[in-house]
């Protein structure tokens, strides 16, 4: 009492504020605040049902329905109001410790130290940083023990509004607590604007809280809600330029790596953005009022905040102990074990598979992949890509017929990553060989072999000479499709579940990764469940009842390709001629090491080694068979990939597992497999995970040939020409859009009439009876003629009157014709490619040089010869989708969000 | 479970062991062979049923010269006259016609355009059609017929560069992509460098080399032109002061026929070269009014040209033909017998040398690879020359020809009898140009002479 005396001659008198969350906890809260040393002048307790009100009367303290009509009914007698939520239970001394300190630091606005009730050594909080986005940052280790280490009154950027003191007038002046907002961002918010007003905040640890571990939990959506409409409220308009976009990609990018951790924020990322849009008229006034008497700038908030973004921070944290944990047989430690870590081989495996992968793919990040063969740039459009793909309009050649859904998952990819095109590209190519690793090794440990060989088994399948062969081959969707093999694989073969939720999260999770690698390569998707048939016939423990789960996964997986399924021409699919020459040095040795650790090694790298030849003998059939196409070459290479994998990591294993003689033996068969291992440099070295050097892609040069949107007529050979080809007599050529070709003009469907055309004016051209090629071409919206390498063509454009030969290192024609367009108004204005459809002037009709379809419009639709003719009195094209392939993509769609929310409701359910 | 185990093993090693080796021994798909596509390599005088275009190196139209431009049509065509600008900045001059079917057309190029040289070509949206051209001056005629293709390689041969000759090789791009191509020679001294032989011509201009400056004093003088990008148009222009002689480049050929061998008045030299590495046999048959006469054989050594003096095998009208063992190229060039007092020449002074041209009129004409049915020539109208249709018939059995005037004005054709190896001269009178088919393959030119010149040019075969 001596001591409440003495500070009562001070005079700064308190008014208590009891935050009303948890009813039944309030008489506790009521009961430490009536024990405080540091007598206040008013208690209240704020908001609460009638339920608060009836308590308050019986405890004798008045009840106020909310923070706001508190402060405003406070008599202006009244210093400080201490905020204190229902709940937590105060020491003795916290208000006298809250007041004095901040009377002494000349601070408007304190906060307490937080400790766990029910282990008061542990600490929970000692005042916040927080990023500019809001969201907080505690900087303290789990289950750190309070020894005073953080007793030290400081500025901070916020304090949480479990015990929170204020001054009276600023908070009249501020407005007080946003009711709108859930705890944590309301007390952001009221710090950033007491800060505005040039207040100091501060967290005074000698006021101790005892906090409950079982505090209630706010839904994650209202929390990033609060948090942006704290930025609406606080920042200036200049700030909020940068901030919110970058807040909202910052989210889109949690959205897609948190489920990597098990959370799921998609939902709760749109409903905050969706709320805040609800609510943008109350925020703009709370704005006003917060704006209004700002002493400060935007900069004295940074001075408290966190570069960069603390979320992504926390996630990047927890997806490399996540890593960390994938990595079999050792266990996560805290960073205080970091030296005893490093020494550890799962760690260092983990380090050796990033740097691998940082090394072998480091100029894809900063030059992106090459313009050749089977692989173009995206599209710039990501929605126009999926609208074709979805039984619209395929741009390839002169259009028509349906595209490969590699088309339709690159896009999604693209979407997802704010419609970047070069960064969707990286990221999955990048991605498949991380995660190509990183199952191998997965699977390969799942099979009980080594740690060590299982990385070398990683890296053999990623660069081996099999997917050296993929990448050589820029056979790109089948090169994606690498890094989630293993994995599915690996669900395929792994132990059949024992609850019934681990067993739909099992079939749903196995059947979502076949679908989405089948959308990269649709002939991998009965691979899982082969290699898990071919792995039980080896005599291993799996049960069958495992592959009847492959079964059902990937029948459900082929749900996701449906759009493709139902407008696919599956012969013309596999149609070519194509053939895979390997190194023979490399297969002898992978076969032989294969072989010796087969017949000597212990049974478990003898099984997998076995198993490893099988899948090298399949894939080497289906790679080398005459007169199949790319697919099954690629679906080969796979196959080959992950059996040269399998063969690598069992010969090491078996050298490691085996003892005497037989370590002496199966140690050839590691010689061999190391040979493997050392090819992988070769592909690694240059840094473009084995894709060609940009500098051979010559149709990245298409770009410079002026920006009008045309056509260009390619003669060469098939391995010179990007995408399918189409002949006359054996002598190749096809037509692809300039100045940016994109990847879904690869795949040719079938001729069509225009096709047929081009074909009837080059078999005249090959007669010698066209002389103005350049005009001829002009109707098909071809403005230009390009020779890549050697072809029969290339002699008979020289005497050609209207094209003019420019100083290019392939020889290249421009048409000299004045007027060269894929669409063409009845006003002779060229109308412009735009997405998947052509815009331009409004004007009686337009031609559009593409094959014949009735579905383009507006109506009335006519032919002129074998181009379409529409309407072309609203300024653009449309093309109606074909309702079945539409349709099957809407399936494909919900059946994928069916299988990820199936598959993490059983994860969290078990 | 040791045998179980033992079982398995061997038994997997078996499986992948076939399925490895089945995939070892797999063979690749054969390559496919691409075709091969190149302009028809002898095409340059034949007259397609197909949109065709007529490039004629050597037009002039000025103060002092002018040149008569002849088409002729077997159907209904558009014809587009084009006559390049050498500026890059100007655009070219064209006149655009129409012939209706059977007909011929002359227009004056000084009509369209008068800025002096001015190759040119002519575009026809169909056809059968072709083109001749005829330059006249006061002092001169000459002119050949013109080329509907460009291979990558052309012959001239017949070019001499000795005192008083004026020899210009020209190059024409009609085409829009700049050429880059390499001239060589070969002399009766063997291969003779051209200085300057690798050379551009731009797209759409021309160039020429005065062939008697770089390589002067030269009795015999062949020229290969082979196009190392882009395309061009070679023409041989010969002058002799007086009169001019013009003809277009060739390919190779084993067989060469000439209905215009010597004419009255002239001598003739056919001027042959064998650009291969062995010599040929040659044979010279000779065909005349009477029928034919003996000619001569010889051998043709490799390398430079050969000069035959056809007067000394036959006097008067006659045609030829020629047969080698190898492919060969080869000309008429035909000069007008001066006698001393016409050059000046008076007592004291020296004689003029026995061969090769020296004033007086000068004529020389490409001959073709083999005969035809069917035959267009243009430009037989003009009045103020006589025109006269040579038909050679070098076959066994007679033929009957007939004489279609293409004068659009519906004259009957006329029909005669051209009996084996029977050379006949047939008088132009009012046609333009003549379609000639005969029922026998026969070879067909024209000459035109008036009294200040003499031009040999060589008929078109319609296909």
């Amino acid at each position: 009492m001596t001591s409440a005396s003495v500070v009562g001659q001070m005079t700064p008198s308190v008014a208590v504020a009891v935050l009303v969350g948890d009813t039944a906890a309030l008489l506790d809260t009521l009961e430490a605040v009536s024990r405080q040393v540091y007598e206040p002048t008013r208690r209240f307790i704020v908001g609460g049902a009638a339920a608060a009100r009836t308590a308050a009367e019986a405890a004798g303290v008045e009840w106020s329905p909310s923070a706001a009509t508190l402060i405003e009914q406070l008599e202006t007698r009244i210093d400080f109001v201490w905020f204190v939520r229902s709940g937590v239970v105060p020491r003795p001394d916290a208000l006298k410790s809250l007041v004095l300190e901040t009377e002494r630091s000349g601070a408007a606005v304190a906060g307490s130290k937080l400790l766990r009730s029910d282990d008061p050594d542990e600490l929970l909080s000692v005042g916040w940083a927080t990023d500019v986005y809001g969201t907080t940052y505690i900087g303290l280790d789990d289950g750190e023990v309070d020894q005073g280490q953080y007793d030290v009154v400081r500025d901070v950027a916020a304090v949480p509004g479990t015990s929170l003191l204020i001054r009276r007038d600023l908070a009249h002046g501020i407005g007080g607590i946003d009711a709108k907002l859930a705890p944590a961002p309301a007390a952001i918010d009221l710090c950033q604007r007491a800060r505005l007003r040039g207040a100091r905040v501060v967290v005074v640890p000698s006021s101790e809280v005892l906090v409950p571990d079982d505090e209630r939990i706010t839904p994650l959506w209202r929390d990033e809600a609060g948090r942006i409409r704290a930025m609406l409220k606080s920042y200036s308009f200049l700030t909020l330029m940068w901030a919110l976009p970058a807040r909202m990609l910052i989210g889109l990018i949690e959205a897609v790596v948190a489920p990597l951790v098990g959370r799921w924020t998609l939902f709760a990322f749109v409903r905050a953005w969706l709320w805040n849009l609800l609510h943008l008229p109350s925020t703009f006034i709370a704005r006003r009022a917060s704006r209004v008497g700002t002493v400060v700038g935007d900069a004295e908030l940074f001075r408290y905040q966190l570069r960069g973004s603390a979320s992504l921070k926390s996630l990047s944290s927890e997806l490399a102990g996540r890593f960390r944990e994938r990595l079999p047989g050792d266990t996560t430690t805290s960073l205080l074990e970091l030296t005893e870590e490093l020494r550890r081989p799962a760690f260092l495996s983990g380090v050796l598979v990033i740097l691998a992968t940082i090394f072998g793919t480091r100029v894809i990040w900063r030059s992106g992949l090459p313009a050749s063969g089977y692989l173009l740039p995206l599209p710039e459009s990501a929605t126009a890509a999926l609208g074709s793909y979805a039984g619209g309009w395929n741009p390839a050649g002169f259009g028509g017929g349906p595209l490969p859904p590699l088309v339709g998952s690159s896009a999604l990819v693209q979407l997802l990553l704010g419609d970047r095109a070069a960064l969707a590209v990286a990221v999955l190519t990048i991605g498949a060989v991380l995660f190509g690793v990183w199952g191998a090794i997965r699977l390969f440990r799942s099979w009980d072999l080594r740690l060590g060989p299982a990385v070398a088994g990683g890296l053999v399948f990623v660069a081996g000479p099999a997917s050296a062969a993929l990448s050589r081959g820029t056979h790109w969707g089948a090169f994606v499709a690498l890094g989630l093999v293993p994995w599915a694989i690996r669900g395929a073969t792994t132990r059949w579940p024992d609850q019934w939720q681990r067993r739909l999260s099992h079939v749903s999770g196995l059947a979502l990764i076949i679908g989405v690698l089948a959308t990269f390569e649709p002939l991998l998707l009965p691979m899982a469940l082969g290699g898990a048939i071919l792995w039980i016939m080896f005599g291993d423990a799996g049960s069958w009842r495992t592959v009847v789960a492959a079964a059902i996964s990937t029948l459900a997986g082929s749900l996701l390709i449906l759009p493709w399924v139902v407008g696919a021409n599956f012969a013309q699919y596999i149609d070519g001629s194509v053939f895979w020459e390997p190194n023979w040095a490399l297969v002898g040795a992978g076969v032989a090491a294969g072989l010796v650790t087969l017949a000597f090694a212990e049974a478990r790298p003898s099984r997998v080694a076995g198993w490893g030849l099988v899948m090298v003998g399949i894939g080497g059939l289906l790679a080398r068979s005459a007169d199949t196409g790319r697919p099954i070459l690629a679906t080969g290479l796979v196959i080959a990939a992950l059996g040269s994998a399998a063969i690598v990591a069992a010969a090491f294993d078996a050298v490691a597992a085996g003892s005497g003689a037989r370590r002496f033996v199966v140690g050839f068969g590691a010689l061999g497999a190391a040979f493997l291992v050392m090819s992988t440099v070769w592909p690694m070295f240059p840094g473009r995970a084995g894709f060609p050097a940009v500098a051979d892609s010559r149709l990245l040069e298409l770009g410079s040939l002026g920006d009008a949107p045309v056509r260009a007529l390619l003669f060469g050979p098939p391995d010179r020409l990007p995408g399918d080809e189409r002949d006359i007599d054996g002598a190749t050529y096809r037509v692809i859009s300039v100045p940016e070709p994109g990847m879904w003009e690869l795949w040719l469907s079938p001729p069509k009439a225009a096709d047929l055309a081009l074909e009837d004016v080059l078999k005249r051209l090959t007669g010698g009876e066209t002389l103005r090629l350049g005009e001829e071409l002009a109707g098909f919206g071809i403005g230009w003629v390009i020779v890549v390498g050697d072809s029969p063509f290339a002699p008979l454009l020289e005497g050609q009157l209207d094209l003019i030969r420019l100083g290019r290192a392939d020889p290249t024609y421009r048409s000299e014709v004045e007027t060269v367009a894929r669409a063409l108004g009845s006003d002779g204005a060229t109308w412009t490619w735009e997405g998947a459809g052509y815009r331009g002037e409004p004007t009686d009709t337009v031609r559009l040089a593409e094959n014949p379809d009735d579905r383009f419009g507006p109506e009335p639709w006519t032919t002129d010869g074998w181009a379409n003719v529409v309407s072309g009195e609203t300024g653009m094209t449309t093309y109606t989708a074909d309702g079945s392939i539409r349709n099957a993509a809407r399936i494909a769609l919900v059946s994928g969000v069916l299988m990820m929310g199936l598959w993490l409701f059983g994860r969290v359910r078990s | 479970m040791r045998a179980k185990d033992a079982g398995r093993r061997i038994g997997a090693a078996v499986v992948a062991s076939a399925l490895v080796a089945a995939a070892t021994l797999a063979t690749p798909p054969a390559d496919p062979v691409p075709p091969v596509f190149a302009l028809p390599e002898l095409s340059s005088d034949v007259a397609g049923e197909a949109q065709s275009i007529w490039y004629c190196p050597w037009a002039e139209a000025g103060a002092e010269r002018d040149t008569v431009i002849s088409m002729a049509s077997l159907g209904a065509a558009d014809a587009v006259m084009t006559i390049p600008n050498p500026s890059p900045a100007d655009e070219a001059d064209t006149a655009e016609l129409q012939l209706g079917t059977l007909s011929a057309f002359d227009v004056e190029l000084g009509e369209v355009v008068r800025r002096g040289q001015a190759p040119m070509f002519v575009e026809f949206a169909g056809g059968p059609a072709m083109v001749s051209t005829l330059m006249r001056s006061n002092t001169l005629l000459s002119g050949d017929r013109c080329v509907a293709s460009a291979p990558k390689v052309w012959y001239l041969t017949g070019g001499t560069t000795r005192s008083g000759i004026q020899l210009t090789l020209r190059l024409f791009n009609p085409f829009p992509e700049n050429a880059r191509v390499l001239v060589s020679g070969s002399s009766e001294f063997g291969n003779e460098p051209i200085p300057g032989g690798s050379l551009d011509v731009p797209a759409r201009s021309w160039r020429d080399i005065p062939l008697s400056q770089e390589v002067p004093f030269l009795d015999e003088l062949s020229v290969t032109v082979s196009s190392e990008t882009g395309l061009v148009l070679p023409t041989m222009v010969m002058a002799n002061g007086t009169d001019e002689a013009t003809w277009p480049g060739t390919p190779l050929s084993e067989t060469w026929y000439f209905p215009v061998g010597g004419v009255e008045g002239v001598e003739s030299e056919l001027v042959i070269t064998n650009p291969g590495d062995a010599p040929l046999t040659l044979d010279v048959e000779v065909f005349t009014s009477e029928g034919p006469v003996p000619g001569t054989s010889m051998t043709l050594e490799p390398g430079g040209p050969r000069r035959i003096a056809l007067s000394e095998i036959a006097s008067g009208a006659f045609g030829i033909s020629v047969t080698s063992s190898g492919r060969t190229a080869a000309v008429v060039i035909a000069s007008e017998v001066v006698v001393e007092e016409e050059l000046g020449g008076g007592e004291g002074e020296a004689p003029p040398e026995e061969s090769g041209p020296l004033g007086g009129k000068l004529a020389g004409t490409v001959g073709r690879n083999s005969p035809a049915t069917r035959w267009l020539v243009a430009g037989t109208g003009n009045v103020s020359i006589t025109s006269t249709v040579w038909l050679m018939n070098t076959g066994l059995q007679p033929a009957t020809v007939t004489m279609q005037p293409l004068s659009g004005r519906g004259e009957e054709a006329e029909e005669i009898i051209v009996g084996d190896g029977e050379l006949i001269r047939y008088p132009s009178q009012d046609g333009l140009g003549y379609f000639i088919e005969a029922s026998q393959p026969i070879s067909v030119a024209w000459t035109a002479s008036s009294a200040l010149g003499l031009a040999f040019i060589a008929g078109v075969a319609v296909e």
